[in-house]
């Protein structure tokens, strides 16, 4: 990379958002991913957690920005990633300061990212770390493919959820068309595979409660609070429609939002815990066959099934013996044309493992970027026996440019 | 009680907190040194901000008491606290002995410390405080407290006096000094990463004026003050400077910056930082709390040692 600097300079009413954002990011994860782009005209900072079962990404528009490095560097871009800790330590300074202007220096020589406060008094406090290149970070899914989707404000969302002790593991939704409960995971296996029942409380809302409420699948699907719950902490400072995207157990849980006014968006999408083995989901009607529960699936489909993660994922691990709906990666693609194919309510998975093959062969998204697969999040005992499959990052052999 | 007992006649005329404090009933012919405090949050706050080692140097002298605190590590605290600060004075010979800080500022504040709820900061306390000291070291160091007719009598033990180290300050080859004002100089510092090992302190007469750097790991921290900056009250520099201190140092620096309205930074040819501070407690007299400190010396330390091998092989 040449000897260029990048840049961006944020007003000082952007400086709190930003503040704020940062700092969810840098609970979410260890390190902070960070993508300047020009399709998507935005500086991005996206996160994942060490066991990969969460993915964060929040995106600055250019008008977010007072100054923005010029629109002229084609080639090199921003790709790097910097060390969580660090960035926590510098947004920290960030929100305890009053600011007259923030600044975001990439210096590509000394691989430095320089965080430059002026604050009051004429004070330039500066917080440096170093950044390593990196490829961009990207999950893979599909918002379109969801069947349920409701929208709440976030701080309605907040003070529902506020009262469930952080202690919990997990939370679980329960979705139907007429309610909407959010309460503790009902079991807890131990080793043994005996079952406790311990005391649990809901909070069941209606579905006018919500912005939009468009159930099409009864859902029960848990994951984790702690990551909810820092996710959360950005209502504290905007009270934003934040959407919610589900389905069925195994898929993952997609929150997402945007500040149009404040010119920036986010997305976090969080595994959720899959069906044991031999088990149906509860809530799933015959009518409509999930690729991911294999008891219901005939023969054919199942082949069909093996054959779905083998193309999509390459990531056959045969003779690896573990509850099948488990293992399942998320699959789809974030391509258009998998979208119109996907629009009908029922899928079936012959049909759809046709469109994805089709989305293979012909086309290949985000060419050249490392991509890890968001899946869903095992048992907790089951957590580390499969962690060579579900933690994986490919790294591209770098077929860009 | 027994305690009590002695003094039942003198907690009678006891009204409220302001009043004068009692004369113990044994003779006070031996008496060297008799100071009374309005409240003990004076000297509590003071001693507070030069503890950073067990013992204390105790001088009481005719302007004033001077506490002189020393870390083995080449830091020196002092602390002085004018005869006009204090509700009265008597001074009959000047007395300097050493004495455990901790257990003298857990004596002072006995009743407790009242922080304020929004800041937490402690509140001045109507605590008032009476020092007493014999001639004869084998007396102990008697401390008085009171507060609403509650009275505490503390007996502290004193121990040998020992050498305190002269810094030889160079007071008329001072190279910068700075004047900065306190709250404003403490947000400068607040974020600075004090896991550093060291902080450098660069002192120029261009742009950036004054800059403090911290180095830790995956990167590094600094701080600029420029000369018009309305912290800053005073600047001169006839040299630049760029030294590098213990971190440690900074943090009593910090430390002592939460009680004092100004801070004074002088470093002279030898390197050597005098940071003063100006406190302001009761009355309008101020105290003065100042340290000492050398630079990291690593660098120079490898000349002297090549120098020391030197001398030998000529003697051979």
């Amino acid at each position: 990379m040449t000897e260029k600097k990048f840049i961006f300079v944020l007003p000082p009413e952007h400086v709190r958002h930003f503040g704020k954002t940062l700092q969810v990011l840098t609970k979410l994860g260890e390190e902070i991913y960070i993508e300047l782009s020009n399709k998507t005209n935005g500086l991005s900072f996206r996160t994942a957690n060490q066991s990969r079962s969460s993915y964060s990404c929040i995106t600055f528009k250019r008008e977010f920005f007072e100054e923005w490095p010029q629109d002229d560097i084609q080639r090199e871009k921003i790709k790097c990633r910097i060390s969580a800790k660090r960035c926590m330590s510098a947004v920290h300074a960030v929100l305890s300061s009053k600011l007259t202007r923030l600044e975001l220096v990439f210096d590509d020589h000394k691989s430095n990212l320089s965080f430059i406060l002026h604050c009051r008094y004429n004070i330039v406090k500066v917080h440096s770390c170093f950044y390593i290149d990196c490829e961009k970070l990207q999950a893979r899914f599909d918002k379109q493919s969801y069947k349920n989707s409701v929208s709440i404000m976030s701080k309605t969302l907040q003070e529902l959820t506020a009262h469930f002790p952080a202690k919990w593991d997990e939370i679980t939704i329960r979705a139907t068309k007429d309610q909407f409960i959010i309460k503790k995971c009902d079991e807890i296996v131990h080793d043994d595979d005996s079952v406790v029942y311990s005391m649990n409380f809901q909070v069941v809302c209606e579905p006018r409660e919500f912005i939009n409420y468009d159930i099409q699948y009864n859902s029960d699907i848990t994951f984790c609070l702690r990551e909810f719950k820092f996710l959360l902490g950005l209502a504290d400072l905007l009270n934003l429609p934040m959407t919610l995207l589900f389905d069925s157990r195994g898929r993952p849980i997609i929150f997402c939002f945007d500040a149009e006014e404040f010119y920036f968006d986010g997305i976090f999408v969080f595994a959720t815990i899959a069906n044991r083995e031999g088990e149906t989901d509860p809530s799933f009607t015959a009518s409509q066959p999930s690729i991911n529960d294999i008891s219901t699936m005939d023969e054919d489909d199942l082949v069909s099934y093996r054959q779905y993660t083998i193309n999509t994922t390459g990531l056959n691990r045969g003779g690896k013996k573990r509850p099948a709906p488990s293992s399942s990666p998320l699959q789809t693609t974030t391509n258009l044309s998998d979208i119109n194919n996907d629009h009908t309510s029922i899928i079936n998975p012959k049909q759809r493992i046709n469109t994805t093959n089709y989305q293979d062969t012909t086309t290949t998204t985000d060419i050249g970027d490392t991509t890890y697969i968001v899946l869903s999040q095992q048992s907790i005992v089951g957590l580390q026996q499969s962690e060579d499959i579900m933690a994986d990052m490919t790294e591209d052999e770098d077929e860009e440019n | 009680m027994s305690l009590f007992d002695t003094h039942q006649e003198d907690t009678d005329e006891e009204e409220d907190n302001n009043v004068q404090k009692q004369e113990p009933t044994d003779g006070g012919d031996d008496i060297a040194f008799i100071a009374k405090l309005k409240s003990s949050r004076t000297l509590a706050s003071i001693l507070k901000t030069i503890h950073f080692a067990d013992d204390a140097i105790f001088c009481a002298l005719p302007t004033g008491i001077k506490i002189i605190v020393e870390d083995k590590q080449c830091v020196q605290g002092n602390a002085f606290i004018d005869t006009r600060v204090f509700e009265s004075y008597e001074l009959t010979k000047q007395v300097r002995f050493r004495f455990h800080l901790e257990t003298v500022l857990n004596c002072l504040n006995i009743f407790g410390i009242p922080l304020d709820p929004v800041t937490h900061e402690p509140l001045p306390t109507n605590v008032a405080v009476q020092i007493h000291y014999r001639e004869n070291q084998t007396h102990p160091l008697q401390l008085y407290l009171e507060e609403e007719g509650v009275i505490t009598e503390c007996l502290i033990k004193v121990l040998d006096d020992t050498d305190t180290i002269d810094f030889d300050f160079q007071t008329e080859n001072v190279v910068t000094k700075v004047v900065f004002k306190s709250n404003g100089f403490k947000e400068a510092l607040s974020e600075i990463d004090l896991k550093a090992d060291c902080i450098e302190l660069i002192i120029t007469q261009d742009v950036p004026h004054f800059r403090l750097i911290a180095n830790g790991c995956g990167g590094c921290t600094s701080v600029d003050i420029t000369q018009d900056s309305p912290v800053m009250d005073t600047f001169l520099c006839t040299e630049p400077v760029h030294n590098r201190y213990k971190t440690q140092f900074f943090q009593y620096i910090v430390r002592a910056l939460s009680i004092a309205s100004k801070l004074s930074l002088r470093i002279d040819a030898a390197g050597i930082l005098c940071a003063q501070f100006l406190i302001y407690t009761e009355k309008d007299k101020p105290s003065l709390v100042e340290y000492f400190f050398g630079p990291d010396e690593e660098l120079n330390d490898i000349e002297d040692n090549t120098q020391a091998s030197d001398v030998v092989l000529i003697e051979d």
